[in-house]
């Protein structure tokens, strides 16, 4: 099975990110890491990639930095990867992304599944896997939490989450796929891995070379820091049934029972 | 021309899902005209369903309303023929799939995972938080036809007032591509957690799935529309089923009365109930970040705290 995975580079931590009076959002001084469940979505392509036979390719969109993910899921088990760096990509929305990732993937021959993380750890908003998928005019399942290569050849089977449960659904390939962290636990690398990674050399691509015109599709009016609620009252009781009572006590006073 | 919202509506063996009523309730507090999306096999009772909440018309699809790409081929002919305001979709793990689906047939905007919608002369902006809650963006779409998925949570009930809306039927689409070979719901009877007016989470400090026990006594004791939900440690743990963890990687809730135990607020958690209206944190250690969010605080042994508060609360029916 010839798997493509997207894999992004994110902030490590989200608090340290700063907005720009052009309202965009500076990640300089944020230290990026490979997204964690990008690499619940490469561990699965690894997998099912040693399982049936076939290769994983990873892809990722991002800065001259964004390299370094490549490099790590190389060193677990990717056999190659495409950087997608070009300034005028920086800041894309969710379509513009998806464009892109769609476009680098048309480029690797025949793939048989694309596999990405469900919602990544800053944007989170659950829609570039399947975006990809209709640009790319293939089937999709979401939200994977367990996958099956069965025992039908050119299909998989899928436990997806619902908010109501799960649901087991059967997909033909090619398909596209987004797993979240339940999906598996990933590998570390070993420092033969790490550095024999580190000698990989990975194709990068501009806008111009997969014929994207960046586009903005949505515009930002202002961003803000939520109100930080106030730290209210330490129930305390004499017994922890009275430290209960006062608690149900205020509670129903406060109207919320 | 006048505005129209249309709102996706999804149902479960033909009956709309509570998300949905509730998001065309919203809708139609926004706009006069609303127009409700159903693709499934048969219509059932959304035409009540959708009229008393406050559809005017359910456009309905006669197709499998569990594939993605198949919902996003009905809403994108919808749409190029009706011209609507913007099309709302809850975001529910399908709804977010179709509603990607259909901006990228339109080539338009998606707002995701919004938390607040406003209308007004024809243009719809939203708000939803970015970077794991730590900011709020208010956003529009620039061109075409804005898509919103809409968090349901924090939403107020369905109405119930309308009457029937007028039922239009489209044509039949394809066969869907994928097939739910088998539907397994969360095990126990209850209101789902986006649904639920209080919740009960529990985090590491529960020590295992019996420890569940005590929240779901209390669930019990707090009524119907009360859920038990859990933190990722909890979930990681097999403790409880994963679409159970309330988080950044798991469900948004915005309850009337959050109930953390055991939790101690890792920005990760706090993300995904930070909608909620009140927060009680009961733990062990006084300098869990949980404290610092909290309404009510508690400090101490959770399992000494929740079965007296379950005791508290059932001792005032």
């Amino acid at each position: 099975m010839n798997i493509a995975v997207l894999v992004k580079q994110v902030p490590e931590d989200l608090g340290t990110v700063q907005v720009t009076e052009g309202r965009t959002l500076d990640r300089a001084n944020a230290r990026a890491v490979t997204d964690p469940v990008g690499k619940n979505a490469l561990e699965a392509a690894v997998q099912l990639a040693e399982a049936t036979g076939g290769t994983v390719t990873v892809i990722t969109l991002g800065p001259a930095g964004a390299k370094a993910v490549l490099k790590e899921c190389v060193s677990v088990g990717a056999q190659a990867g495409v950087h997608v760096s070009d300034g005028g990509l920086a800041g894309s929305d969710a379509l513009t992304t998806a464009r892109v990732l769609a476009a680098a993937i048309g480029r690797l021959g025949a793939i048989d599944l694309v596999i990405a993380g469900a919602r990544s750890f800053d944007g989170g908003s659950a829609a570039v896997p399947a975006m990809v998928a209709e640009l790319l005019d293939l089937p999709s399942v979401t939200a994977v939490t367990a996958i099956d290569s069965g025992d039908a050849p050119g299909a998989l089977l899928c436990t997806r989450v619902l908010e109501d449960g799960h649901e087991r659904v059967s997909l033909p390939l090619p398909s596209v796929i987004s797993v979240d962290e339940y999906v598996n636990t990933p590998r570390y690398p070993s420092v033969k891995s790490k550095l024999a990674a580190n000698k990989a050399v990975f194709e990068v691509l501009t806008a111009a070379d997969l014929g994207i015109v960046p586009a903005r599709h949505a515009a930002v009016i202002d961003i803000t820091v939520p109100p930080v609620r106030e730290p209210g009252v330490m129930i305390t009781g004499d017994t922890v049934q009275d430290t209960a009572d006062k608690l149900v006590a205020a509670l129903a006073g406060a109207g919320v029972l | 021309m006048t505005d129209t919202l249309f709102v996706l509506m999804e149902a479960r063996d033909g009956a709309p899902t509570d998300s949905a009523l509730a998001l065309i309730t919203e809708a139609r507090r926004l706009c006069e005209d609303v127009a409700a999306v159903l693709v499934a096999p048969e219509i059932g009772t959304a035409a009540e369903c959708a009229g008393a909440a406050g559809a005017s018309t359910v456009h309905h699809v006669p197709a499998d309303g569990r594939a993605a790409d198949l919902i996003a081929a009905a809403l994108t002919a919808l749409v190029a023929t009706h011209s609507p305001t913007a099309v709302l979709v809850p975001a529910t793990t399908l709804g977010n799939e179709a509603a990607a689906r259909v901006t990228a047939r339109l080539g338009t905007g998606l707002l995701a995972d919004v938390s607040a919608v406003t209308l007004a002369d024809g243009v719809v902006t939203a708000v939803k938080s970015e970077l794991g809650g730590t900011r709020l963006a208010r956003c529009r779409v620039v061109d075409g036809v804005p898509v919103l998925t809409v968090r349901t949570g924090g939403l107020p009930p369905a109405g119930s007032d309308g009457g029937p809306a007028a039922v239009i039927t489209a044509a039949a689409a394809a066969p869907a591509r994928t097939t739910v070979v088998e539907y397994l719901p969360t095990g126990g009877e209850g209101v789902s957690l986006e649904d639920a007016t209080i919740v009960v989470a529990g985090g590491r400090a529960m020590g295992g799935s019996e420890g569940f026990s005590v929240l779901h006594e209390l669930a019990a004791a707090l009524g119907p529309t009360a859920a038990v939900g859990s933190s990722r440690p909890a979930a990681d743990a097999g403790w409880v089923p994963v679409e159970l963890e309330i988080g950044i990687s798991g469900k948004k809730v915005a309850p009337d009365l959050y109930l953390a135990c055991g939790i101690s607020g890792a920005s990760q958690h706090l993300a995904g109930m930070s909608g909620s209206r009140t927060v009680v944190a009961i733990n062990k250690d006084p300098q869990a970040p949980i404290f610092a969010v909290a309404d009510f605080g508690v400090v101490g042994d959770l399992f000494e705290i929740v079965p007296a508060i379950t005791a508290a609360v059932s001792a005032r029916v």
